[in-house]
This record gives structure tokens, C-alpha cells and sequence, in this order.
């Protein structure tokens, strides 16, 4: 019971530690669209009488 | 009879089958499991009533057999099938020399044991709980029993040795409470009323003891049975939230690092558009955010964005739209869209990036209550290098949100699944 703890415990702050430094790096918050050079032309919302 | 200690045969005096007698000095009636004949044991087993054979309960518990309840042995000396509308369940009377008699009682396949009980104990009637507002609760000592139901039901079948007289189709009104890990039964008669305790046995365990082949086969939750919970689930619903929390502070703290913004010119006329805005990126590996203000209303821009990185590459082409509607109607002042944008990406390498804004279409939007439009002017460009993100914290903090829930949401469910077959409403539920 007390390895299943320690395991956990490990691998719980291991987790935060990784994943805290991956999200300083700033992984997680590119923009999906800049890896393709794919233009997407909006028309706004009111063409699709989407505005209230 | 039975309070002659050597007996431990008698021949039934209505069909002449031998029975063994098994109960102590306070039965007071035998019920022939050959033809019914309810005997009367203090008065020379006479003939009282006749019970009806056909309708026999099925249970695994026989007559005379011997087995340990709570580290006690009893002997089975009767069996009592109640009926309510459509439920059924079996009593088994027990009988133990030391501990004196009690009911092991089977209910869709889940075993559970009633004594009487004896502690002081406010009454609880049908007339107490039908003019409760709230929930109705007595306590006993320190454990309290909250009303769960209140039941009329009737013995439909009835044999071997009991310390009462049951009676085909006498109706049995109980009322009764429970707490985390008992229930009180306060049964009344015409003529008596008493009350029970009952709690919620290890089945395996008294099969086994008793001799039973078979498992018992339990339909659902019991009223009464406690949750099967692995030795870490406490742990587990602790130490989870706790994780879950740290990444949420982590997450927070992480959503407001914005990191350096570099000395660009920050503010253009769109007039001026196109323009092309070089700059300086340092350090690799750290994410870099575009940030585009406008200052539009009931409006829309479309603006494209292209980047090229210091070797004249293009890095990517894509494009922002600037939309923001204001108003008002019947319901109030209402605003939607966003007059800014922003676009967010890695560099490759550090040098010298040239940003270039264009404005591609654009218009304005005049509905009914909408406020005066205004075409997008002038906009604010803001270049930002070592911006960080919370995306992945705030998963990782969904996943231990999860780990912790989980046993929390267990016993959450069983805990519903426990007060299912309570007959109270509250007022607010109607």
C-alpha cells in the first residue's frame, strides 16, 4: 500500500514538474493554424446572421 | 413443551410427522414444515391455525442448520416469507443458546441481520413522519437514523419454531430508519409493537459458514450495504484534488506570463496598411504571441498576417478578423465579438522576422437597436517573446480531477443508490 502511494507520489510530481516546464516553455498555446500556410477568409459573423 | 430441556423431538399432533425442536425456552409456536399445522408449544402443541404449503419461499437456508453470524453461532429454527405488493424477502428466525434469537433475513439475494433492539430510542410512527416537514430522525447513543420508508406487509408463508404466533395475512406496518451502517425497524401490531436492528452481513462469509454450495447471487445495491472501496481510494480522492489544485495555481500563474513585449511600433492607421514590422527574436524554444487591437464597432476587418523568418522563408501566411457588435433590445445593452486577435508560434531560430499586416475585406453592420457603425481606423500591434501557456496544466489538472473524483463520485453514487428505495420526498423535489 505504501509503494502504491510513493509510485503515485513520484509520478504525480513528476507530471507537474514536466509539464509545469513545458508550459513555461509556452508548449500548449501556438496557434493551430500558423504550421500550414493555409489562408482562411472570414466574412465576420453578421454574413452568417450569427449576430444577435 | 419446549421449556423442557430434554426435548428434542415431538410428532406433530396434526399430521403425526416428526419435527425436531430446536429453539430455546421462548418459542412459543411450531409451524409443521410437513402440513402447515401451527402448534401451539405452550400447551401441548395443539393444533392452533394451518398454513398453506404451496407457496414455499426459495432460499438456500434450511431448517436446523448450524452456522456463525458475526462470530456467533445460531441454528435456523424458522422460516417467514413477507410480502409487499410485489416484494418478497425471507426471515429466517435463529436461535443461538448464548445470544438468544434474531433474523438472518434474505432479500434479493442480500443477507442481513435483525435483532431486537433494546437501547433507549424515541418511537417513530407512520402519524410522526406524515407530519414531518423535513426528513424525520431519531438517534440512539451517538449514531443517527434518518426515516427511510414505511412499509405493511404480511407473512405469506410460515414454518418451524417461532417466539410469536404469525398469522397469514396479518398486516405488519414498519416504519424505519437509517444510519451509515444500520437500520431501525419500528414494527407495530394490532396488539404490539417493537423495534429491530439491523445491519448488512458478509454474505460469502455466512454462506460458507453455513454450509451453503451455492453463492448468493445479490440483485443491486442493498439499503445497507457498505461500499466496496479499495485500501487507496482515500488516498487516491486526496492526493488527486490536492494535484489538481497545484496545477490549477500553476496554470494560473503560467496564464499570466506574458512574457517580454519588444520596442516595435505598436500603432498604425489602416490607411498605412500594408505594413511590415521587423523584429529581433532572441532565444529559440520559447513561444512568441502576436497581438492585433482594433477599434471598430458593428464592423468587421479582415487582416492578413505573414511572417517571414530571418532567411526570407515564409513561415507562415494566415489571417486575423477584427469584429466587435454592440446594441440594445428589449433584454438590455448587449456587446459580442472581440475587437483583438492574436496568433501565437514558435521561431525556429533567432534573428531578425518580418511581420506584414494587410487589411483584406472588411465591412460595416446596421441592425435593428445596434449602435452608430464605425469602421476599424487605427489598430495596435504588440509583439510578445517568452509567453507562456497553462493548456497543458490545466489538462494534467483535468486528469487528476479525474484520479481524485472518481472515488468520490463512487461513493457518491452509492450513497443514491442506498437512499433509492426511501419513500421520502422533500418538498422541493415535487
Amino acid at each position: 500500500m505504501m509503494m502504491f502511494r510513493l509510485v503515485f507520489v513520484l509520478i504525480a510530481g513528476s507530471a507537474i514538474a514536466g509539464t509545469t516546464y513545458f508550459s513555461y516553455l509556452g508548449h500548449g498555446g501556438a496557434s493551430s493554424d500558423v504550421d500550414r500556410s493555409i489562408r482562411a477568409v472570414s466574412a465576420g459573423r453578421f454574413v452568417n446572421g450569427r449576430i444577435k | 413443551m419446549s421449556l423442557n430441556p430434554d426435548l428434542k423431538t415431538i410428532n406433530c399432533t396434526a399430521c403425526g410427522a416428526g419435527l425436531d425442536v430446536l429453539g430455546g425456552g421462548r418459542v412459543t409456536t411450531h409451524i409443521c414444515a410437513y402440513c402447515g399445522t401451527a402448534l401451539d408449544a405452550l400447551d401441548g402443541y395443539k393444533a392452533l391455525v394451518k398454513f398453506d404449503r404451496l407457496d414455499r419461499p426459495q432460499t438456500p437456508f434450511k431448517i436446523g442448520m448450524k452456522g456463525e453470524i458475526l462470530g456467533v453461532e445460531y441454528t435456523v429454527i424458522g422460516l417467514l416469507e413477507h410480502k409487499e405488493r410485489h416484494w418478497r424477502w425471507v426471515d429466517h428466525q435463529v436461535f443461538s443458546p448464548t445470544h438468544g434469537y434474531a433474523f438472518l433475513t434474505l432479500e434479493d439475494g442480500h443477507l442481513t441481520f435483525s435483532r431486537r433492539f433494546r437501547k433507549p430510542v424515541a418511537w417513530l410512527s407512520k402519524t410522526i413522519v406524515n407530519r414531518a416537514e423535513k426528513r424525520p430522525q431519531v438517534r440512539a447513543g451517538r449514531e443517527v437514523f434518518k426515516y427511510y420508508e414505511t412499509s405493511a406487509s404480511e407473512v405469506s408463508f410460515a414454518e418451524g419454531e417461532f417466539t410469536w404466533a404469525p398469522r397469514k395475512g396479518k398486516k405488519t406496518h414498519t416504519v424505519t430508519a437509517m444510519s451509515e451502517a444500520a437500520m431501525l425497524s419500528f414494527s407495530s401490531t394490532a396488539r404490539e409493537r417493537e423495534i429491530y436492528h439491523t445491519v448488512y452481513v458478509d454474505q460469502a462469509e455466512v454462506a460458507r459458514s453455513f454450509g451453503l454450495t451455492e453463492p448468493l447471487k445479490a440483485k443491486g445495491t442493498h439499503a445497507l450495504q457498505v461500499q466496496k472501496s479499495g485500501a487507496n481510494d482515500g488516498f487516491l480522492a486526496k492526493a488527486g484534488l490536492a494535484c489538481m489544485a497545484v496545477c490549477v495555481v500553476l496554470g494560473i500563474f503560467m496564464f499570466l506570463q506574458n512574457g517580454e513585449r519588444l520596442p516595435t511600433q505598436q500603432r498604425f492607421g489602416v490607411s498605412q496598411l500594408p505594413v511590415t514590422i521587423p523584429f529581433e527574436v532572441t532565444q529559440t524554444g520559447r513561444l512568441a504571441r502576436i497581438e492585433l487591437q482594433g477599434n471598430g464597432r458593428n464592423s468587421w476587418s479582415f487582416l492578413s498576417v505573414e511572417l517571414e523568418d530571418p532567411e526570407g522563408e515564409v513561415l507562415f501566411e494566415t489571417g486575423r478578423t477584427l469584429e466587435y457588435y454592440s446594441g440594445r433590445d428589449n433584454e438590455g445593452s448587449w456587446s459580442e465579438g472581440n475587437n483583438w486577435a492574436h496568433l501565437a508560434f514558435f521561431p525556429p531560430m533567432a534573428g531578425k522576422y518580418s511581420l506584414t499586416l494587410d487589411m483584406e475585406e472588411g465591412d460595416l453592420w446596421s441592425g435593428a437597436g445596434s449602435s452608430s457603425p464605425r469602421r476599424m481606423s487605427k489598430m495596435d500591434v504588440h509583439i510578445r517573446t517568452g509567453v507562456s501557456s497553462s493548456f497543458w496544466l490545466n489538462l494534467l489538472a483535468l486528469v487528476f480531477g479525474c484520479i481524485g473524483g472518481l472515488p468520490l463520485l463512487r461513493r457518491f453514487l452509492h450513497k443514491r443508490a442506498r437512499w433509492r428505495g426511501s419513500d421520502w420526498v422533500e418538498e422541493d423535489d415535487d
